[in-house]
């Protein structure tokens, strides 16, 4: 409750030295923070008296990382805790009114509560439940009277999405029950609520939806059983952020907001009839960028709306209705002057309507909206803006582990050591290259980041603590930007954290925001070093990197090394380990055929199991060149029968001037095949490679063959793969050879033959001689 | 058939022949008549059993595997004399009896009179002279009766069919069938016995009991027999007017009633012998093609009609896999000839009007024949789109339900009567199938129809049914056997002793009426309702497509209706035309559980109409009336159910939008049109709401019957139809009358299922034992006792539940919730799971399996349910506790399990038991052990 101090409880893993708690709201003030054991550290919370309802992110920073997140929920109630048993209506849990419940749904679990209130008393519950954000938690909640009958029940609600609102007026003296429940029973002990229950009002929506920043705006509150009502409030924020307008009436707040877009676009609200072209809101055609506010207000309701564009802008049209929390699910249709439809969209990733279009000529245009399903109602609110389509930047951090949003979400650097992380870009309207700024960041931590081509969609960002720089944490906004520094395109480093999450169906609640939780944490007792040979890899090659890794004194143990980003076209093992006790270890990459060209810059990430958890670090950002092959290859088909050997005749073709002479390796060949080892120089066109086919060997068509061409530069080998798809066919010997006695004896004077000719015979050939009898 | 002649070896100097002496009778007059009729089929130029033709002189002579037929030195030890004299019932004796006979198109055959074998004799005796140059072909025998001028003091009526003829054009013609009704309800064929005057004008030619056209007019034709007098009215148009063969109109039929198109000819997906037809015509464009465009000149020759294959393969005039499909004089022949020769044409395409059946009407309708072997020729009239009939008896193939109680030819649809019983005897038709009820009864029974209480019409139509079977219902079940009984069905437990006591004690002679009313308006009522039509409906849940809050909202859904009573039909059309959230509205799960559009269409016909159109997606339903065209103008109605994600990931939105399905014979877009219905103006409608209007509709054909039928079905273990969602034209309705009275009441009703079931429980139909008396032991179909069924595998749990005290515990509900009250069809236990529980997989009412298993058996005996329950429960501790005596225990124990009290004979054998047990514990373990066998009882596991 508000202007009051309350002790949390905050439990996890390997609290070792609790530093500090990262709250990322103001209004909660850490009083104290007191260690209990590595599992359990106390915090006092000061809750200022005018703190904002609702949702409080926090982190705990130890000295060895940052904590996820959890959050922290402000109300305006004092809480009480549900008392078992009060499974049925007549062993209702008897509470105050104006409270704030805390309780459990178990399984099969229905929980009571009685209340006492007078006629014409407004009663409102507002449930947390899901938006607690501890595990999928549908609730479903019944306001009864006293003789069992249902007033009002609510399971899901277009404002609360899975949690759950009522709000009526007592209709005579006396007790009333609230009963709370998970909607299919599928409760379990992590099912926890926070049952607002109240006098206070609990609209379904606000008119209108968007308001100009900084600008006095009257609301109407719509929803409420006494009858709307008119609340005035100054939006602020940014352009496109949702305003947090909480609902006041007698002195209480609604528990939660409802959401009003803050956007300058001039706007018209509907003028009612606007069923059809002719009524059209407004008169007089409003010139686009702009918007326009109305409410399906009954079923099978049409809003029309005309605005004026300019020929060949790029534009959108797009609904805000569930995005404000508007039960509305919306089709919108775009019409040309005379009324004939150019587009309908209904949903466009989410169910609210979105149309991109450029104008075919000057003029004016409609938009109809109406609902998916004919429905309607006052609640039904929606705004459809029209604006030009301009470039937009942002990022992320990617998640890391399926089903887990919050895995290494946090930037926490060792002291003297360095960490990285992948950052994705999301760009609209643009394909620009980008550079990634941190607005700031904690002292003696530095960053760098590889290149953002714009061929990229993320790259790497790596952060280097210096030794002494102090331990210590916070939140820190970052802004990628266009690296062209004439373009104002830039946008935010966001951060969501997905809670109630369901394996496969999707998340119910999540957190954003645009501040990075980074935090310089004590040594790391390993450095990583990644080298990289000076020479380029090419198409179809392979290379060896080496990571080296500088162990402290006392610290062996094994050590995972990934690749946390790759050039396109790079594959590589997922990750190596380097053993207990070794320092150095080789990580193979090898590249497709039509991997980029190009130099990028890669890190290996390195983690190892110590004493005080899970330890990661990265190497320094390292150069990697792709290159197109010195030389090409391909081999031809070769055929032969079991223990006779053949000749594989392989072409070379080269592109760039080998240095010396290059070793070349015949691979796939089949069981009971060998072939020696041949060398190549800058001169060679052909190569013939004697295969050796065991009686034994394994019969068919073998078309897995190629080579490996290992020409060396500067003293470094360049791997190059080639000639694949070479293929050699092992049949069994014929028949009739195979019984006459005199086999030897034709062998014999067909070897001679075989040996003796200066150039060996392609398969074509081979086949043409034995045509020929 | 070597057989016969080697057993009369045997036996042969045993008989002596009694053969009066007769002049020479002449061959032709007398011999031969004798010899086409009863010997030809089988020994004639097309058969040869025994070895053995008789068609021509020297064949007759020759003899067949066994000797010489005719001995002219020793006439009287002629086989053929032997063979035709011996006694009736002899197994050896020619013509066969039919039931004898191992051939089975064989069309019935009598021993010959005397007077017939004393021909025979004479003209063997004579020398057996047959005039040169004569070969004999099989006759039907003549079946006209003799001295028709008596009047038959049982005759009631006669009626013919058809009713009013009209002839269009020379091609046409009408055959007459005429039935004769007597006063035990039974039916006779007399159409040969008849007599038939043209009054008027001479506008048609009459050979036999056919019509031809002569010329145009119109005339009377007045039949008689015995008295009984008949009129026709018959017209002629066109009568000099030639009429060309259609490809459609007439040679599809052909191929279709010649067999040509079935899966295991030419129908097959990859045809027979390089020849493919669409299996049963669904494709006549594909067909022509592949008749006239595959191999030309071959299969077609328009040169030389008579030598195209189609046409010789089929008489078999050159090899042919199929055999002989007709003769060369054959109609069918005639068709494919008159098309060929016409140019083999298409039909026009431009011809928009082209003239193709709409119907079929197969007559008589109904019969009653009177012991073994009466026959009666079935006639078959098709009606066109022009409105012009033709009697297409010759194109249809026939087939019979129950070739023990009634034979048909298959290709002649004449019927013969065997064996009491009934029989659905079915023509197909074109793409049509129709049948007809057939009841054959013995000739001299003993029956009397016997004066029996009514408690409603269902008992009055049952009666009806029964007496023309001639079947005498069992007697009512007693009062505790009632209770019993009634409690199960409809509320799904046993009553208790004291509802057993006070409704035995109970003096109202109404109070069987009394207590259905009471049990009807019990929640346990609508629970038992809730879970069958869940089954239907298919509530469960789905991995990523049905979500368990989906499925409990569902249920919750289908609950609140039945629970308020809501009319059937309102929840029907409610269900279809439900769009919106999986969530906000439960009813749109119906298409959320099935996401495929044919899937979806084929449930609706299956659980609504009761009728499985499955086949008719690949091809035109070969024992029904569905074609392709059917299916999809069905399937038109569901392709514009569109969903999408809600807000909620878990939950779906079901809306319409634009979509079409294909034809995909011709792709094109299906118009929807209803199953066996109209085509409905569905522009800018929604085409659910179009279907569920019409299928929720009072007028609706087949939504009331079924409903009607699975409600019967619940209280009989049987529909009236069977299996309930089987509806076709090959499984018809075993009492009609009833079906279709009920569903009228049900709609009169308004669709209150609850009324229903209350008809069905207070008739005297649904109270009879299922003791059976010697006339309807062997009646299954027609309710005349009732069946012991084995409770369903939820209520047989809750039953054990209830007799042992013990509390089950299922996912969402409340510890000692009941097994009918699941809401998710995947909720289940090993119990339910081995009782055959429905798992709501399909629609399909097979589902729910009824019938025992070993494991079941074994569950019950060996497994932890009825053992653990009888410790948990402590019913046996409780009764041991109250001091109460052997004998009261026992008692009581079979008044929990049995709903009756324990026998003198049962309880001298139990208390000798325990009287013989050593100490209170064995005492107890005995007394667990009576339980147990209770628990484990036929009478306890069936509801009786």
């Amino acid at each position: 409750m508000r202007g009051n101090d309350v002790e949390v409880d905050l439990r996890g893993n390997r609290m070792f030295e609790p530093r500090e708690l990262i709250c990322y709201k103001k209004g909660v003030v850490v009083k104290s923070l007191t260690k209990v054991s590595d599992k359990h550290v106390k915090a006092v919370l000061s809750i200022a008296a005018d703190a904002p309802l609702g949702e409080y992110p926090l982190r705990l920073l130890c000295d060895g990382g940052l904590t996820y997140m959890s959050t922290f929920w402000v109300g305006q109630f004092p809480c009480v805790d549900e008392l078992e048993p009060n499974n049925s209506i007549k062993n209702s849990q008897v509470v105050d009114f104006n409270v704030t419940i805390h309780g459990v749904s178990e399984k099969e679990d229905a929980d009571y509560y009685q209340i006492t209130v007078k006629q014409g008393q407004r009663i409102s519950v507002e449930l947390e439940a899901i938006r607690l954000g501890r595990i999928l938690f549908d609730p479903y909640v019944a306001i009864l009277n006293a003789r069992n009958d249902v007033l009002v029940a609510a399971d899901d609600t277009a404002l609360l999405r899975q949690d759950a609102y009522l709000s009526l007026i007592a209709p005579e003296d006396g007790e009333y029950v609230i009963m709370v429940r998970e909607s299919s029973y599928e409760g379990n002990n992590k099912c926890r609520y926070r049952l607002h229950l109240g006098g206070f009002s609990r609209p379904g929506a606000v008119y209108p939806p968007s308001a100009k920043p900084g600008v006095d705006t009257d609301f109407r509150m719509i929803g409420d059983p006494a009858g709307d009502y008119l609340v005035r409030a100054t939006p602020t924020g940014d352009e496109g952020n949702h305003y947090d307008l909480f609902a006041r009436r007698d002195g209480l707040s609604a528990p939660s907001p409802n959401l009003v877009l803050v956007s300058a676009l001039p706007f018209v609200s509907e003028d009612e009839p606007n069923d059809e072209s002719k009524k059209a809101t407004p008169t007089e055609a409003l010139a686009a960028p702009c918007a326009f506010h109305g409410i399906i207000d009954k079923k099978e309701d049409v809003d029309w709306f005309h605005f004026y564009a300019n020929k060949g802008e790029n534009l959108r049209v797009r609904v805000r209705a569930r995005s404000l929390r508007s039960p509305l699910d919306s089709v919108l249709i775009l019409r040309d002057a005379e009324g004939k439809q150019l587009e309908r969209n209904d949903d466009q990733g989410g169910l609210d309507s979105i149309i991109d279009f450029k104008p075919p000529t000057d003029g004016s245009y409609f938009v109809n909206i109406r609902d998916q399903l004919g429905n309607g109602g006052p609640d039904y609110v929606y705004r459809v803006e029209i604006d030009r389509r301009e470039p937009s930047l942002s990022a992320n951090i990617p998640i890391g582990k399926r089903y887990d949003s919050q895995y290494r979400k946090m930037i926490c650097i060792p002291r003297g050591n360095r960490y990285a992380t992948v950052v994705n870009i999301l760009r609209q309207n643009t394909s620009c290259e980008c550079k990634l700024q941190a607005d700031s960041l904690p002292a003696g931590v530095s960053m760098k980041h590889s290149s953002a081509p714009k061929s990229a969609n993320n790259f790497l960002a790596v952060f280097e603590a210096r030794e002494d720089a102090p331990v210590t944490g916070g939140l820190h906004r970052f802004t990628i930007s266009d690296a062209d520094t004439n373009s104002k395109v830039s946008g935010k480093l966001m951060e969501v954290i997905d809670f109630a999450q369901q394996n496969n169906v999707g998340v119910f609640h999540n957190v954003k925001g645009d501040r990075i939780a980074v935090a310089v944490i004590d040594e790391a007792p390993f450095h990583v070093n990644l080298e990289i040979p000076p020479v380029s890899i090419v198409q179809n090659g392979t290379a060896r990197l080496k990571v080296r890794l500088n162990r402290n004194k006392g610290f062996d143990e094994a050590v995972k090394v990934t690749l946390p980003w790759k050039p396109p076209g790079v594959g590589a093992p997922s990750e190596i380990i380097i053993a207990k006790g070794e320092s150095e270890a080789f990580y193979d990459i090898n590249t497709s055929g039509d991997a980029a060209t190009g130099t990028y810059q890669l890190c290996v990430v390195a983690q190892a199991e110590t004493d005080k958890g899970q330890v990661v670090v990265s190497s320094s950002l390292q150069n990697l060149t792709v290159e197109e092959p010195m030389l090409s290859m391909s081999l031809e088909m070769a055929s032969t029968i079991l223990g006779e050997d053949t000749v594989m005749i392989g072409k070379v073709e080269h592109h760039k001037e080998i240095q010396g002479q290059a070793k070349v390796v015949v691979h796939g060949l089949p069981h009971g095949v060998t072939t020696p080892t041949l060398r190549l120089d800058a001169t060679t066109k052909q190569l013939n490679f004697k295969l050796k086919v065991a009686d034994d060997a394994a019969k068919g068509k073998h078309n897995a063959l190629f080579c490996q061409v290992l020409p060396i530069k500067n003293g470094y080998v360049i791997a190059h793969n080639t000639g694949h798809g070479g293929t050699l066919m092992v049949n069994s010997p014929s028949p009739s050879s195979k019984k006459s006695g005199d086999k030897m004896d034709n062998k014999a004077e067909q070897q001679p033959v075989a040996s003796k000719p200066s150039k060996p015979l392609s398969r074509l050939e081979q086949l043409r001689q034995r045509k020929r009898p | 058939m070597t057989r016969f002649f080697a057993k009369i070896y045997h036996v042969f100097t045993s008989i002596i022949l009694v053969t009066p002496l007769v002049a020479t009778p002449d061959f032709l007059k007398d011999v031969q008549p004798i010899l086409e009729e009863n010997c030809i089929r089988c020994h004639g130029e097309n058969k040869d059993k025994g070895g053995l033709q008789m068609h021509t002189h020297a064949l007759m002579m020759e003899g067949g595997e066994t000797g010489d037929a005719i001995d002219l030195k020793n006439p009287e030890r002629s086989l053929i004399l032997e063979l035709v004299s011996l006694s009736h019932d002899h197994d050896d004796i020619m013509p066969p009896a039919p039931a004898e006979d191992d051939d089975a198109d064989y069309k019935g055959g009598f021993p010959l009179s005397d007077d017939q074998i004393g021909l025979l004799d004479a003209w063997i005796r004579n020398g057996a002279k047959w005039p040169v140059g004569v070969s004999l072909t099989e006759k039907e025998k003549s079946r006209r009766e003799s001295d028709l001028g008596e009047l038959d003091p049982e005759l009631i009526a006669i009626e013919v069919f058809p009713k009013q003829v009209s002839l269009e054009t020379s091609a046409d013609f009408h055959r007459f069938v005429v039935v004769a009704h007597y006063k035990d309800t039974s039916t006779r064929d007399v159409t040969p016995s008849i007599d038939l005057q043209v009054v008027g004008q001479p506008v048609v030619r009459v050979e036999d009991t056919t019509l031809f056209p002569e010329m145009d007019g119109s005339c009377l034709i007045q039949i008689s027999y015995r008295g009984k007098q008949l009129s026709v009215p018959v017209t002629v148009k066109e009568a000099s007017e030639n009429r060309l063969a259609s490809f459609q109109r007439d040679v599809m039929p052909v191929l279709t009633a010649s067999g040509c198109n079935t899966g295991s000819c030419h129908g097959s997906a990859r045809g027979r012998d390089g020849f493919m037809l669409s299996l049963f015509g669904y494709d006549p464009v594909g067909d022509y093609h592949r008749i006239t465009r595959e191999m030309p000149g071959r299969r077609i020759n328009l040169a030389l009609p008579e030598d195209s294959l189609l046409l010789r393969k089929a008489i078999e005039a050159v090899p042919h896999t199929g055999g002989k499909l007709f003769e060369k004089d054959s109609r069918a022949y005639q068709v494919l000839l008159d098309w060929v020769k016409a140019g083999a044409d298409y039909d026009e395409p431009q011809d928009n009007g082209i003239v193709l059946p709409t119907a079929i009407e197969v007559y008589p309708k109904q019969v009653v024949l009177k012991g073994k072997d009466q026959l009666l020729p079935l006639s078959v009239r098709a009606i066109y789109s022009d409105g012009s009939d033709r009697d297409v008896t010759k194109l249809t193939t026939f087939s019979t339900s129950n070739d023990n109680s009634v034979k048909v030819d298959s290709r002649s649809g004449l019927m013969s009567s065997s064996e009491r019983g009934e029989a659905f005897v079915m023509g197909r038709f074109h793409t049509f199938s129709e049948g007809m009820h057939t009841i054959v009864v013995p000739k001299d029974n003993l029956y009397q129809r016997p004066k029996l209480e009514e408690a409603n019409y269902i008992d009055e139509l049952v009666h009806e049914k029964l007496h023309r079977l001639r079947v005498t219902p069992s007697e009512l079940c007693d009062d505790s056997v009632f209770i019993r009984r009634v409690h199960l069905d409809l509320i799904g437990r046993l009553p208790t002793p004291g509802e057993l006591d006070s409704f035995l004690k109970d003096s109202n002679p109404l109070k069987r009426n009394v207590l259905v009313d009471r049990l009807i308006d019990t929640n346990e009522f609508t629970e038992i309702w809730v879970m069958k039509w869940a089954e239907l409906l298919q509530i469960r849940t789905f991995p990523n497509q049905v979500s368990y809050k989906a499925a409990l909202l569902y249920h919750n859904w289908l609950r609140a209706h039945i629970a308020s009573n809501t009319p059937f039909n309102e929840i029907v059309r409610e269900l279809l035309k439900s769009k919106g959230g999986t969530f906000s509205k439960p009813a749109t799960n119906f298409f959320q559980v099935e996401l495929e559009t044919k899937q979806l269409t084929e449930n609706v016909a299956q659980v609504f109409m009761g009728t499985r159109i499955q086949c008719a997606q690949c091809h035109n339903h070969p024992f029904d009336r569905w074609t392709m065209d059917d299916y999809y103008s069905f399937a038109a109605f569901f392709a514009q159910v569109k969903r999408k994600k809600s807000g909620d990931p878990r939950e779906q939105i079901i809306y319409d939008a634009s979509g079409q399905i294909k034809h995909p014979v011709t792709n094109e877009n299906a118009k929807p049109r209803f199953l066996g219905g109209a085509e409905p103006d569905s522009k800018d409608k929604s085409r659910r709401e179009l279907v569920a209007d019409w299928l929720s509709s009072p007028d609706n054909p087949w939504f009331a019957p079924n409903v009607a039928n699975i409600v019967w079905a619940h209280f009989f273990g049987l529909g009236i139809v069977e299996p309930v969602d089987d509806v076709r034209v090959s499984n018809p309705p075993s009492n009609p009358d009833l079906l279709s009275e009920l569903a009228k009441q049900f709609v009169g009703y308004d669709f209150d299922f609850k009324k229903l079931v209350r008809d069905i429980c207070i008739s005297k139909t649904y109270q009879r034992s299922t003791r059976t008396n010697l006339s309807n032991a062997s009646d299954t179909r027609n309710f005349s006792h009732a069946q012991s069924r084995r409770l369903r595998a939820e209520v047989m749990l809750d039953v054990i539940s209830q007799a042992t005290n013990t509390e089950n515990k299922f996912k969402g509900l409340p510890k000692g919730a009941k097994a009918v009250q699941i809401a998710d069809g995947n909720t289940s236990t090993y119990f339910l799971k081995t009782f055959g529980r429905a798992t709501r997989e399909t629609v399909c009412s097979c589902e729910v399996r009824m019938d025992p298993s070993l494991s079941q058996a074994l569950h019950l005996l060996n497994g932890d349910t009825v053992n653990k329950r009888i410790k948990q429960g402590g019913v046996i501790l409780d009764l041991i506790k109250s001091k109460k005596s052997p004998g009261e225990i026992i008692n009581a124990l079979y008044l929990r399990c049995l709903t009756r009290p324990v026998s003198a004979s049962e309880k001298e054998k139990l208390i000798a038991y325990i009287e013989a047990a050593d100490g209170e514990k064995i005492k107890e373990e005995i007394y667990e052990d009576i339980f147990w066998a209770l628990l484990n009882s036929k009478e306890f596991i069936f509801n009786h």
